[in-house]
């Protein structure tokens, strides 16, 4: 007998363990009736009793062991069946399954839906979480390392990078750093393998590669004391690069390259996998010199210090003793060179914040944004599979009368609930990967962290149980209900006044409040940040980034070791530029808006003094060529631009911006007048404040100096200005750069608007994500509402036909349905505007740059963005409740009275 | 009776259990009463041995069992042959007249081809 043929639910003759004990029972019963038998027929023949006993068990054997030897066999063939028994009746539950998907598609897409866009968002925003913020690096006690940073609250600078002597003085602290390293990000020229290249790298002091976890895949590493002058020249290699330059010749270790014109030996390549900082293609010991080491350089704030805590110190006793550190420094350089109005102090912050940046805030948001559709998406399974496990009560019940134990259905239903889980959690994951796959592709060039987010299992699989479960319950559980019910009952239509009717209703009513609620939330919050990102593009940057294109160019090396060779070099590289075809005009600076090259720091002006509780007088220091302004689209607004005049044995002239001049001359013309940064220079004309970085701070003001006088700079940003795209433009440029010099690279050319979007990566993201989640939301609500309302138009067939045999009409009946329908929707709507107030008020008081990024010149209670938000929701839900009313209007009064 | 002896017997024993049920329905001790009486009692085997035998046979289905009464009223376990059952009863006697045939041929040779 085979599971197939035998009534769904009906017991099986055997079962385990209850089926050993019949076993057992029949195999004594039949050799009880053999032995007696046996000896009734002996004692027939004259035998007597005993001895007719003794005669049938010297004939049987040992009963014991034939017993046990049946009984295995039983056992055996029970499990056997048993097995193929579960097999089939599953395989029946799954035909059953997929038959009832298939039969109603509309419902059945919709959970599909829910599902896979639920767990594909929350599983790919859940990865970016825990790669950019939790795990950004494969490293041995992450958590425990700090980033010590500079502090000026003079300058307000508060959060700056040491110089190499702090770094080095803090390297001494073992009682505070078990282990402690500094780098910084360089760029270096590799010439003499073909083409000249112009590589990232790192610069490193102390213990970079034991507490990065960098093992050498060939040769070795550079240690801490390779960082004095004459044995700093070495460099180690990443994997990429030496397949890139070697094709992964092994013979690589020990060969000298050519770095900025300079030898350095390569000792060691690193493996596929280590990349920190992330971009660095090689690392070489940052160099310690007796210069390096003077008060003087102290002010050189370039490294980037990490510390791993020793064990029992906390990061509170850190910053304490840092504090104490800062204190003691200020004391020692006091007079000697060292700077004493500014106050200098050290902060430390978690390495593992201080790599996301302000990924931080905008992830944070998103994950809170992803638990919002994971609830939304919750509610909907959990309404969908209310509406369907209702729909089904009669199917269920009449399977109850016919004998289906209540087992028997709960696992065809728990078969169907778990093949849509797993068909919706595929989908899901293959969502996740398409939404990473996205973010990659979004976020390229600007958070280089979230280039190496992969899918995270843990996530997955706590999404898809969370999903799922709410699925199952809400899909088994109702049924299991509804098998209890009154047969008669639910065959006579349940709709009005049995109790179940009323409780499921109230709880589809409740799932409905809950999605409103949860996607006006989400539709506000996207809603504000589409506000703010416009405010930010509609910021004037101060210049005109169209048509404007940027790269990197380095004068560097023996070549160009004198400032009249520089200056040549760049001065022959622009006459080329500017000759060749579609370029209106080109020029090179330090400042370029968006390309992160400036510098900041303190200057005087001897006629104005210094004010009681003046803040430091500090702005940017920018070296530009003639024609600079003119190219970039900064406006000349008083005296003139530099010239080729303007150059060395010449007294030295400055261009103030505007923010400066207004700030401090005022009325006052600033033509004629003294500046100094350093050197005294003589100003000569005002330009426009210029954004240089980010659109969302308040500017620094600006100097500039002309390149002929400030020739110690060797690499500079070109700038070109011209009607031709980007993609003709850029190897042309190349080409006129070589035909100066071969050796020079023209690095990392960029459009400059490309530059500025990127810059607003992070709003552009938080909103489009968040925009792209409201969206969902409103899609599954809809479906949510729309699922509830027609399952109540559904219940209330028959008495709406009454109510139309009496003479309503389709109209009032549909105002009918509508207005019940409007009840949880308007609960949900006042909750969520409730809710989304006060997590703005928490998000405004919390504030932080990061949180004013994202509310860039936008409050939290918008009235326009909270008006469109809450009529889209009220839209929204009246298509919903609109279409199955409508199909109320139509119920014909007599099929309806009929059915009844 | 040793193990090997009942390895040996064992086709043997399914063989002549297939062939006496193939003549209608039996109970165990029915299908060793007919065994006995069809070999004049010259087969002697340990009659324990029945059961693991028919029981195995159940489970490949060439058997099919049921509870029944006997004449005298007492409950048995009756077997039956299934379909299954005949078709290997004719299989399992055609290996039979070949093995004893070929076992025959043996004993049956002079020793002179050597």
């Amino acid at each position: 007998m085979s599971a197939e043929d035998r009534a769904p639910g009906s017991r099986r003759a055997f079962r385990l363990p209850g089926a050993t004990r019949r076993v057992d029972a029949d195999i004594d019963e039949e050799m009880r009736f053999h032995i007696d038998e046996r000896v009734d027929e002996l004692v027939a023949r004259g035998m007597s009793r005993d001895e007719a006993e003794r005669e049938v068990r010297a004939r049987f054997g040992d009963v014991e062991a034939w017993r046990r030897a049946t009984r295995s066999i039983d056992t055996r063939r029970i499990r056997r069946e048993n097995w193929l028994d579960i097999v089939g009746v599953l395989a029946r539950d799954l035909r059953y399954a997929v038959r009832g998907m298939v039969a109603r598609p509309g419902l059945t897409a919709a959970i599909l839906l829910t599902l896979a866009l639920a767990i594909g968002a929350t599983t790919a925003i859940y990865s970016t979480v825990h790669s950019v913020l939790l795990r950004p690096l494969p490293v041995d006690q992450l958590e425990r390392m700090l980033v010590v940073r500079g502090d000026y609250p003079g300058l307000e600078l508060r959060s700056t990078d040491l110089s190499p002597a702090h770094a080095e003085d803090l390297f001494t602290r073992r009682d505070l750093f078990a282990a402690s390293t500094a780098y910084r990000g360089t760029t270096v020229t590799l010439t003499g393998t073909g083409e000249p290249r112009r590589l990232r790298a790192a610069r490193t002091m102390g213990e970079f590669f034991p507490m990065f976890d960098g093992q050498p895949l060939l040769g070795t590493v550079y240690r801490p004391e390779d960082s004095e002058t004459g044995r700093h020249q070495v460099v180690v290699l990443s994997h990429d690069l030496w397949q890139e330059i070697a094709g992964g010749d092994r013979a690589i270790v020990g060969r000298y390259l050519e770095l900025d014109d300079k030898r350095y030996q390569v000792i060691g390549v690193m493996p596929p996998g280590f990349g920190h900082p992330r971009s660095a293609r090689l690392w070489l010991p940052q160099e310690l010199s007796v210069a390096w080491r003077s008060p003087q350089r102290r002010s050189s704030l370039v490294m980037t210090m990490v510390g791993r805590l020793a064990p029992g110190v906390s990061p509170d006793d850190a910053r304490a003793a840092l504090a104490q550190e800062a204190q003691a420094w200020h004391e020692r350089f006091v007079g000697a060179g060292y700077d004493p109005a500014t106050h200098f102090g050290l902060m430390a912050v978690p390495l593992v914040e201080y790599l996301a940046g302000e990924l931080r805030v905008v992830l944070l948001a998103l994950m809170g944004a992803v638990m919002l559709v994971l609830l939304i998406a919750c509610a909907n399974v959990a309404s969908l599979q209310l509406v369907r496990a209702i729909g089904r009560a009669k199917e269920i019940a009449v399977r109850g009368a016919l004998g289906a134990g209540r087992g028997a259905i709960a696992r065809q239903l728990l078969v169907e609930s778990l093949v849509l889980a797993l068909v919706g959690g595929a989908l899901g994951v293959t969502v996740a990967a398409l939404a990473l796959r996205a973010l990659r592709y979004w976020a390229v060039g600007s958070f280089e962290l979230l280039q190496y987010v992969t899918i995270n299992g843990p996530a997955l699989a706590v999404t898809a149980v969370v999903a799922l479960g709410a699925g199952l319950l809400f899909g088994v559980v109702p049924a299991i209900r509804a098998r209890r019910m009154d047969l008669n009952d639910v065959l006579r239509d349940s709709s009005r006044g049995s109790s179940g009717g009323v409780r499921q209703s109230r709880l589809l009513q409740g799932t409905v409040v809950v999605q409103v609620a949860l996607t006006l939330v989400l539709l506000l919050a996207a809603g504000t940040l589409t506000r703010s990102l416009g405010a930010l593009l509609a910021v004037d940057p101060g210049f005109r980034p169209d048509a404007l294109v940027t790269a990197g160019i380095a004068a560097q090396g023996e070549r160009y070791s004198t400032p009249d060779a520089r200056i040549a070099f760049f001065e022959q590289v622009l006459a080329r530029v500017r000759a060749l075809p579609g370029v209106q005009s080109a020029a090179v600076g330090s400042g370029v808006p968006f390309t992160g090259t400036g510098d900041s720091s303190p200057f005087k002006i001897e006629s104005i003094p210094v004010g009681e509780n003046e803040p430091a007088r500090h702005a940017n220091l920018l070296i530009v060529s003639p024609r600079y302004f003119e190219t970039v689209g900064i406006p000349l607004l008083r005296g003139r631009e530099f010239t080729p005049a303007d150059r060395d044995g010449v007294p030295i002239v400055a261009i103030i911006d505007e923010m400066l001049a207004r700030r401090y001359f005022g009325d006052v013309d600033p033509i004629g007048r003294q500046i100094s940064q350093g050197s005294p220079a003589t100003i000569v004309g005002v330009v426009g404040a210029a954004t240089l970085g980010n659109l969302d701070e308040p500017e620094k003001a600006s100097i500039y100096y002309p390149t002929a006088q400030y020739y110690w700079a060797s690499s500079h940003q070109l700038v070109v200005r011209s009607t031709l795209p980007s993609s003709a433009l850029i190897p042309a440029l190349q080409r006129a750069v070589a035909e100066v010099d071969p050796n020079v690279p023209l690095y990392e050319p960029r459009p400059v608007r490309e530059l500025l979007n990127r810059s607003v990566v992070a709003q552009r993201l938080s909103m489009g994500v968040a925009t792209a989640f409201a969206v969902l939301s409103l899609l599954l609500a809809a479906l949510g509402v729309y699922g509830v309302i027609s399952y109540g138009v559904r219940q209330r067939e028959q008495e709406i036909g009454i109510r139309m045999a009496l003479g309503a009409t389709p109209r009032t009946v549909m105002g009918l349905i509508v207005r019940g329908g409007a009840g949880p929707v308007v609960i949900g709507m006042a909750a969520g505007l409730g809710v989304y107030l006060a997590a703005g008020r928490l998000v405004e008081r919390s504030g932080g740059a990061a949180a004013d990024a994202l509310l860039f010149g936008v409050g939290v209670r918008d009235p326009q963005t909270i008006a469109v938000g809450t009529a889209t929701v009220i839209a929204i839900a009246l298509v919903a409740c609109v279409v199955p009313a409508r199909r109320a209007g139509r119920v014909s009064p007599t099929e309806a009275m009929r059915a009844a | 009776m040793a193990d090997s002896d009942l390895d040996l017997l064992r086709g043997t024993l399914d063989l002549l259990v297939l062939k006496t049920l193939s003549w209608g329905p039996r109970h165990g001790l029915g299908v060793l009463r007919w065994i006995e009486t069809a070999t004049v009692d010259r087969l002697q085997i340990e009659e324990g041995a029945l059961y693991p035998a028919l029981h195995r046979m159940e489970a490949r289905e060439w058997l099919s069992a049921e509870w029944g009464y006997t004449e005298g009223g007492r409950r048995a376990k009756f077997y039956r042959l299934t379909p299954v059952g005949r078709r290997q009863l004719t299989a399992e006697l055609s290996k039979w007249s070949r093995y004893t045939e070929a076992v025959g041929m043996v004993l049956a040779a002079t020793g002179g081809a050597r």
